[in-house]
């Protein structure tokens, strides 16, 4: 519990947030009466890869930039690999795009899997206002073994894939431009598809879960907010879900298609940057509709806005339940990104299936030479955090001269802190400031699953910095715990 | 009779010392003993505890940046110590979530070695080196007579 004393306190700060993926504090400032007038998200770690790339050559970047994250490693390999194909001009042969679709599917379901399970089923499981030392996975699996056991080895299942292809189950190597240096071996394979039904059932149970707690808590769930704002993901040529090589396609809050079917070399012409004072991410926005009326979300919940249909049949029916919600709309509810994250688990599942059963998957045809034959390369994936980019130039040696990484995360940015504010409003009340209230507004930032580097941070003891101001914005008291 | 045992030696190989519980590791690997496994990994994660069940003992082997130049003793699984991160977890986590979750009976220990240097690169500090060659012994007395030689 946290207690904000003295009729003049004024700022609230969260230090660090729990429960994601990198660091980030959370301020909230307070008008006289206690209410909430403003708040920030701030991303205060500095990663600089943009900078020390330059000088390196382009073929070494699926190696270098995979080490951006520990959770979507894979994502910044693909993306640089394709980045790489497009100066090199080549395509990689039928397998290779079969064996790394794979893994791009294993990290997806990895990383969701993290999220839903491990980070976020504390609050759903144990309740927001549970003690925070144990509101955590271990809580989870003290009160619900079975459920965390299922969450741990679905976890594990998807760091096979990239074990059993690369060797490696974090920070993949053999992602590269022009393919995939090692290929699927017959009995890994096969050991893979003897995962499937335990996986889909966990995902199965997972889903149950979700809903179940939607139905039992609605109350709780109108804490987080409904966001109207326009959507980015890609799909396939026919609007199908697609999280590997499709095409660009944006939508306005009412699920109207302002751009569709969108190379994504063409990403500069519709999406601009702004910085921003208190944080090292910008605020990226749609730029036909400008800074103010541009703000745009990726990730689960946007992709599963912008698609069409999804390709796989069980994945199917739950998109329909999920757009249901929207009610011939689309899904606004911050919340419901866990819904889509589970959705996309799915969906996963069902394509990685369908790959492993592919003939062609264990062809040892997995890679196309290349030369660079052009400076300018720009490849596309969606993470499982959402549409991520990487833009290279190079010189004449294939050294670069400039990168540009547009991450998921940075894209929603602007969100997020809307989704701060909203959320804060709804629960800090006057001066009494609850560890539960606290909680849910972490939550309402948990719930885009944000990745700010590859750092890793505490769960269950919460350290907290209090940093109480004066109206003139003097530094009055610290609380520490 | 020697018991099933594992050895898990975890670490960055290109942080220089850090490497040092994957080369106690993989020391460990070529003495070939019986009814000895071996892995490697980066970190610890929670998908580890699940295999301790199948051991009776587990040795954690890993680089330390303070505390005993060498050092190997059993984890207490009972006690509720213990860090968990959200990419890795400390032994005693892993070691105590193998005993509750899964009701692993392994005895499970913890080696450490003292890092002098955890920059980039590669290679073990010369001093390290030492100091890993005397925790592969302990180990071994460990593994073969049930008791890690002092």
């Amino acid at each position: 519990m946290v207690n904000v004393p003295g009729k003049n306190s004024r700022v609230v700060t969260i230090n660090p947030v729990t429960r994601i993926e990198g660091h980030a504090k959370i301020t909230v400032q307070l008008d006289d009466k206690g209410n909430v007038k403003e708040t920030y998200f701030h991303v205060n770690e500095f990663r600089g890869f943009e900078k020390f790339c330059e000088g390196r050559l382009f073929t070494e970047m699926p190696s270098i930039t995979p080490r951006i994250c520990g959770i979507c490693p894979v994502s910044h390999a693909v993306s640089s690999a394709k980045a790489g194909e497009m100066i090199m001009k080549i395509t990689p042969p039928r397998a290779g795009q079969l064996v790394r679709r794979l893994i791009h599917l294993g990290q997806v379901i990895s990383s969701h899997a993290l999220s839903f399970f491990h980070l976020s089923s504390p609050d759903l499981l144990l309740g927001w206002d549970a003690d925070p030392a144990t509101r955590n996975i271990l809580g989870v699996a003290a009160q619900f073994p079975d459920l965390a056991k299922r969450g741990i080895r679905l976890r594990k299942f998807s760091q096979e894939i990239s074990e059993r292809i690369t060797g490696k189950k974090i920070h993949a190597v053999g992602i590269i431009a022009g393919g995939m240096l090692t290929p699927l071996t017959e009995d890994h394979r096969k050991g893979l598809l003897a995962w499937m039904p335990e996986v889909f059932e966990t995902t199965r149970m997972g889903l149950d879960l979700f809903r179940r707690y939607c139905d039992e808590h609605a109350e709780e769930v109108k804490f987080f907010d409904d966001v109207r704002t326009l959507y980015l993901g890609t799909v396939a040529q026919d609007g199908a879900h697609e999280l590997y090589d499709g095409k660009l396609r944006f939508v306005d809050a009412d699920g109207k298609i302002l751009a569709d079917q969108l190379d994504p070399a063409r990403y500069l012409e519709f999406i601009a940057e702004k910085p921003v004072e208190w944080s090292y991410l910008k605020y990226p926005f749609y730029k036909p509709l400008g800074e103010k009326n541009g703000i745009y979300r990726v990730g689960p919940l946007a992709r599963l806005n912008v698609a069409s249909r999804m390709k796989t049949p069980l994945a199917q029916k739950e998109f329909e339940r999920f757009r249901a919600m929207g009610q011939g709309s689309l899904v606004h509810s911050t919340f419901q990104y866990h819904y889509a994250r589970l959705i996309e688990i799915l969906s996963s599942l069902e394509e990685a299936e369908i790959i492993l059963k592919d003939p062609e998957v264990t062809s040892a045809d997995t890679w196309s030479k290349g030369v660079r034959n052009q400076a300018e390369g720009i490849g596309c994936s969606e993470s499982p955090r959402g549409t991520l980019f990487h833009h290279y130039t190079t010189n004449e040696h294939g050294s670069l001269t400039a990168v540009n990484l547009l991450i998921a995360t940075g894209q929603n940015n602007p969100s997020m802190n809307r989704s701060l504010f909203e959320t804060a409003k709804k629960v800090l009340k006057g001066s009494d400031i609850q560890e539960g209230a606290l909680n849910r507004m972490e939550g309402a930032i948990r719930c885009y699953d944000p990745c700010l580097s590859c750092s890793t941070h505490a769960i269950g003891t919460m350290p907290m910095l209090i940093e109480i101001f004066n109206a003139s914005g003097k530094l009055v008291r610290v609380l520490k715990r | 009779m020697t018991m099933r045992s594992l050895i898990i030696g975890y670490g960055n190989p290109s942080r220089g010392d850090d490497a040092a519980g994957i080369e106690i590791a993989l020391a460990v690997e070529k003495l070939h003993l019986p009814d000895v496994e071996v892995r490697t990994c980066q970190q610890l994660g929670l998908e580890l505890a699940e295999e301790f069940v199948h051991y009776e003992q587990v040795v954690l082997a890993d680089a330390s940046a303070n505390g005993p130049e060498v050092f190997l003793e059993n984890i207490d699984t009972r006690s509720e110590n213990g860090s968990l991160q959200s990419h890795h977890l400390d032994a005693k986590l892993l070691a105590r979530t193998a005993s509750r979750l899964y009701g692993s009976q392994a005895r499970v220990y913890l080696c450490t070695v003292l890092g002098e240097n955890f920059e980039f690169g590669f290679g073990l500090d010369s001093q390290v080196k030492g100091r890993v060659r005397e925790a592969v012994s302990r180990i071994t007395g460990l593994l073969t007579e049930g008791v890690p030689h002092a």
